[in-house]
């Protein structure tokens, strides 16, 4: 029975899940923001969270701990330089899954997964970012358009 | 071997038919642009959730 046994399988085997989730966590220090399925954000937002604990600790021990999940050095190094630190008067509840409905494809529920602290950080990258999508969106109806500013560009996965 | 004892009536029939029937999604508005959008999500026409931009629409 699967009775309290939390763990997230997504269809893969151990060695490809750890690889995934640690490439999804270098993502998202390396982008602040990674848009991906439901599933895989819920099961990447527990190992995120773990690793901006272990930042905060900022260690030795604990960056050679991060660096054995991650396995890539600057991405560990942006975890314990900027993430953790702004995250610093913060207990938990270090990222934000925001959904975004259903892919047109295969009508996968897809989400965004970000860091809670990083809003400012993201929404001063907009102006590049906007002009690139609104490029394709030509002859758009002007709704309410709202002055504020968007996220950049999203990286898939 | 067991065969039913009786034809099943249409009363019966559609009864049961009617629990099948098809629900449209519960959708709210997005007090931002007052389009439809499903609870708990970015609104797909404007881009906001919770009184923030969180996405870039194109052409909106």
């Amino acid at each position: 029975m699967r009775h309290q046994k939390k763990t997230v399988k997504l269809g893969r085997t151990a060695e490809h899940r750890k690889a995934l989730l640690a490439n999804q966590v270098c993502s998202l220090i390396e982008h602040q923001r990674i848009k991906t399925t439901l599933a895989k954000a819920k099961a990447v937002r527990p190992l995120a969270e773990k690793m901006v604990t272990l930042g905060k600790q900022g260690s030795l021990h604990a960056r050679r701990t991060a660096l054995s999940v991650l396995r890539q050095k600057d991405a560990v190094k942006k975890l314990f330089d900027e993430i953790a630190p702004r995250s610093a008067n913060r207990n938990g509840g270090y990222t934000r899954i925001i959904k975004l409905g259903q892919r047109k494809s295969d009508a996968a529920p897809v989400a965004f997964l970000e860091w809670v602290d990083a809003a400012a950080v993201v929404e001063e990258a907009a102006p590049d970012g906007k002009s690139k999508k609104r490029k394709s969106g030509k002859g758009e109806p002007s709704e309410a358009k709202p002055p504020r500013k968007s996220k950049k560009s999203e990286p898939n996965e | 071997m067991g065969v039913p004892k009786r034809k099943t009536s249409k009363m019966r029939l559609r009864t049961r038919k009617a629990s099948h029937r098809w629900q449209a999604p519960q959708l709210g508005k997005c007090p931002q642009c007052g389009s439809s959008v499903p609870p708990h999500t970015a609104c797909p026409s404007c881009g906001y959730y919770k009184g923030r931009q969180v996405l870039t629409v194109e052409g909106a």
